[in-house]
């Protein structure tokens, strides 16, 4: 059936493949952890999590020492893996590392979880599912092809769609299916985008000349419709609009270490993703008629419409994890930000943004989820615990003021750095919408001042109601994992140089 | 006789628009849920319909297969969480599950 | 012939579909589904992907509708003690609906056109080489699961491992 020609191109194929393998080692530990927990569990039912997510830590640690075994072995030439399926570069050997920091983080924020604790959800199942999340972040950073980027992006989504629910209440419930019917919903018209981007190309593989060559041929607006309908999966994932409906419900009804690491893994490895559609799609100049559209402007406009929503909604909110719902919405606008200036400090700004950004939600969500034995995440319960408390009190506000965007914060470097390269890219096009952006996003970081101090707020200068009958136990690991995250926050502010010095490398 | 590809397309945007208004229109879960295996079909009869042209690497039909078994596994975890929806809230209909405000 | 074929099975579709759109009773929507997802795996046969139209029926016919079958019967609460009452959607926001699906259709419809998909370079090639697919797809769709599709093969046994795990999980949790 097959020519002689044929096999021999197989076997040729065949041994691409084996020597593919050596640079998947970190996801094959993944996977592999994946099912031994899974194993573990059916032979000794009832393990206590310390034990299960010691053993989870010892997985993540391996695949931490593999992942930087890939930094120091790497050269570009060893880029291109199963024949064209992922891409190994040094920007996504820094974001495997982020997202093994964030699974531990996540690991950790469970174990301390009060209310996590007394529903006492199968544990088993939960460190298995983050670790399959984790191995989909991992190949989702890697992704150059169409069908690796829906894969793995489904291996993240399905994963999600069930830890949402681990309180199993009836809120949980609701919060789940909203993102269980979004979710499928934006992947459906993602993939029906994908499905429009092969017809104009013959090729599902991004980095091919054949695509881009494809895609210029193609006519304008047809391109830039199939892209934006390709996009959706992503914009759903970094809860970007028109696809942000889910998050204020999953992040009020989910646990608050699992909303944790929604706010931050997947939301960094659908950014990166959309970076690379955007390197490509970029390239391109589409004719609507006479008028010449670039693919930053529709970014734009999108980003526009994320930051003013996220941060007016966000105004009314008397939750804490709602508000940092609608805080994540208008975050994700300012990620598109550097995607919209598209050079060189863009990339470099849009790297500092993302660790940053990690370090502020967990050491925000920690903050909440220890204040929530006495407050039940409402905020106004927040009143006078910063008094009696000062060190909590001093994190919530190094927090709130780096996720405002001041200084002396790495919040406020990361701000500063995507609006430089803003401004870059608006010298160099004369493109007026990117002026808007620029103005919209620094009115923005004013608006967001009012709602991120209200915590604060009313942690110092409101009285404590007497007598405090609930007692909040701060442990000593509480207090090492705040200085541990809060601290990079201060330090990368004055020393901005040591962390940008690192992510210039990565090229 | 080659069938015309445009019409393939035309059909398969049409599935998409239906789908679509399902999952606006519809209020109960399981509806919704058909509307989204709408739009994948549409999706996959456009990846297959390409695929034609592709005859040696057939990436849209092995794309096709793929997005079979996710949507599968999809409705698999969808309906697992309908039945937690419908104990708690003894409905599937999406206008009578909303607790959360604001 | 198979123009003929292909358009009474288009025919079956939009009817299928647009009535699955109208109709107020789930169980109805439910074989609409299913003649909407035959008639799909009809064109797959007919536009030369045999397996994929074998895969249709077996995975979206025999899989998914009966488990959009189970629940709709897990979830079915008979109205005001009749248990004969057939189970029925509630509908809203019509217009805007209909406006939407309406004016996405023109949008797609026009992104077709405009984009004249057989006049792209790599179609033509491949039509003008007699590179069309005209036999059994069957050994070049395994070879190429093997080789070149090698990774989201495995891929996908992690998926669906993940949605086993969380549909029990979730199915069989007592609250």
């Amino acid at each position: 059936m097959f020519s002689k020609n044929l096999v021999s191109e197989l076997s040729n194929q065949l041994n691409q493949i084996l020597d593919s393998l050596v640079w998947v080692y970190p996801e094959l530990v993944l996977a592999g952890w994946f099912l031994g927990i899974l194993l573990l569990d059916l032979v000794w039912r009832n393990l206590p999590y310390r034990i299960l997510a010691g053993i989870t830590g010892l997985g993540l640690g391996l695949t931490a020492v593999l992942v930087y075994r890939q930094f120091v072995d790497f050269q570009p030439l060893s880029g291109n893996l199963f024949l064209g399926m992922l891409q190994l570069s040094p920007a996504a050997i820094y974001f495997k590392f982020i997202f093994l920091l964030c699974i531990a983080c996540t690991v950790l924020l469970a174990g301390r979880s009060r209310l996590f604790r007394r529903t006492k959800p199968p544990y088993a199942e939960f460190l298995a599912l983050l670790l399959a999340m984790g191995l989909g972040l991992h190949l989702l950073a890697m992704s150059v092809n169409l069908l690796m980027i829906y894969l793995s992006l489904e291996v993240v989504s399905l994963s999600s769609y069930i830890l949402a629910a681990f309180h199993f209440n009836q809120k949980a419930s609701e919060g789940s299916i909203k993102y269980l019917l979004f979710g499928a919903f934006s992947s459906g018209v993602m993939l029906y985008g994908m499905s429009l981007l092969y017809g104009f190309c013959g090729t599902l593989q991004i980095t091919d000349n054949q695509f881009v060559t494809g895609l210029a041929q193609a006519d304008g607006m047809a391109v830039l419709v199939a892209g934006f309908l390709a996009m959706a999966g992503l914009l759903f994932k970094i809860s970007a609009l028109p696809f942000h409906l889910w998050t204020p419900d999953v992040y009020q009804a989910s646990p608050t270490a699992v909303v944790a690491f929604f706010a931050t893994a997947p939301k960094i490895a659908g950014v990166l993703v959309l970076w690379q559609f955007s390197q490509v799609l970029g390239k391109i100049d589409f004719w609507l008629g006479n008028v010449k559209v670039e693919w930053t402007d529709l970014l734009a406009v999108l980003a526009i419409l994320t930051i003013i929503f996220g941060n007016f909604s966000a105004l009314w909110q008397t939750q804490a994890k709602r508000m940092l719902a609608y805080s994540a919405i208008a975050h994700a606008g300012f990620l598109l930000i550097p995607l919209v200036a598209a050079n060189e400090l863009g990339r470099q700004s849009l790297f500092f943004y993302l660790t940053v950004y990690v370090l502020m939600n967990f050491g925000a969500f920690w903050l909440v989820e220890l204040m929530s034995q006495v407050a039940d995440y409402q905020i106004k319960s927040y009143e006078g615990w910063g008094n009696a408390y000062p060190i909590l009190g001093l994190g919530f506000l190094v927090v709130m003021i780096a996720l405002t965007g001041l200084p002396p914060t790495a919040g406020f470097t990361a701000k500063l750095l995507i609006f430089s390269a803003l401004w870059e890219a608006y010298q160099s096009s004369q493109n007026q919408l990117l002026l808007v952006l620029w103005v919209v996003g620094l009115l923005n970081t004013v608006v967001a001042l009012y709602y991120y101090l209200k915590i604060p707020f009313y942690l110092f200068l409101r009285p404590l109601p007497t007598p405090p009958n609930p007692i909040l136990t701060v442990r000593k690991l509480d207090y090492a994992w705040l200085i541990l995250l809060i601290f990079p926050l201060i330090f990368w502010f004055f020393k901005t140089d040591w962390l940008m010095a690192m992510l210039k490398m990565l090229v | 006789m080659q069938i015309p590809l445009e019409n393939i397309l035309i059909l398969s945007a049409f599935l998409f628009c239906i789908g679509l208004m399902i999952m606006i229109t519809k209020r109960n879960i399981v509806v919704v849920l058909m509307g989204i295996e709408l739009i994948l079909n549409a999706a996959n009869l456009n990846l297959v319909a390409f695929s034609q042209y592709d005859a040696e690497k057939l990436q849209g039909q092995v794309f096709a297969l793929f997005v079979m078994v996710v949507a599968a596994a999809e409705a698999a975890v969808g309906l697992a969480i309908l039945l937690l929806v419908y104990r708690h809230f003894k409905t599937a209909n999406l206008d009578q599950i909303s607790k959360m405000k604001g | 012939m198979v123009l003929l074929l292909f358009y009474f099975f288009c025919f079956l579709i939009v009817v299928s579909a647009f009535l699955m759109l109208l109709t107020r009773h789930i169980l109805y929507a439910a074989f609409l589904l299913l003649l909407t997802f035959l008639g799909i795996a009809a064109l797959y046969a007919l536009v030369g992907a045999d397996f994929l139209a074998v895969s249709q029926v077996v995975i979206y016919v025999g899989g998914v509708l009966v488990l959009l079958l189970f629940g709709i019967m897990l979830t079915h609460q008979p109205v005001g003690g009749q248990p004969s009452a057939a189970p029925q959607t509630e509908s809203r926001n019509l217009w805007w609906g209909a406006l939407t699906g309406i004016g996405f259709f023109a949008l797609l419809a026009q992104v077709i056109y405009k984009a004249d998909f057989t006049s792209k370079a790599w179609i033509v090639s491949a039509e003008s080489q007699k590179r069309l697919l005209n036999n059994s797809s069957i050994p070049h769709l395994g070879a190429n699961l093997m080789t070149h599709y090698l990774l989201p093969f495995e891929i996908i046994a992690i998926l669906l491992l993940v949605a086993l795990v969380g549909a029990t999980l979730l199915a069989s949790r007592k609250s």
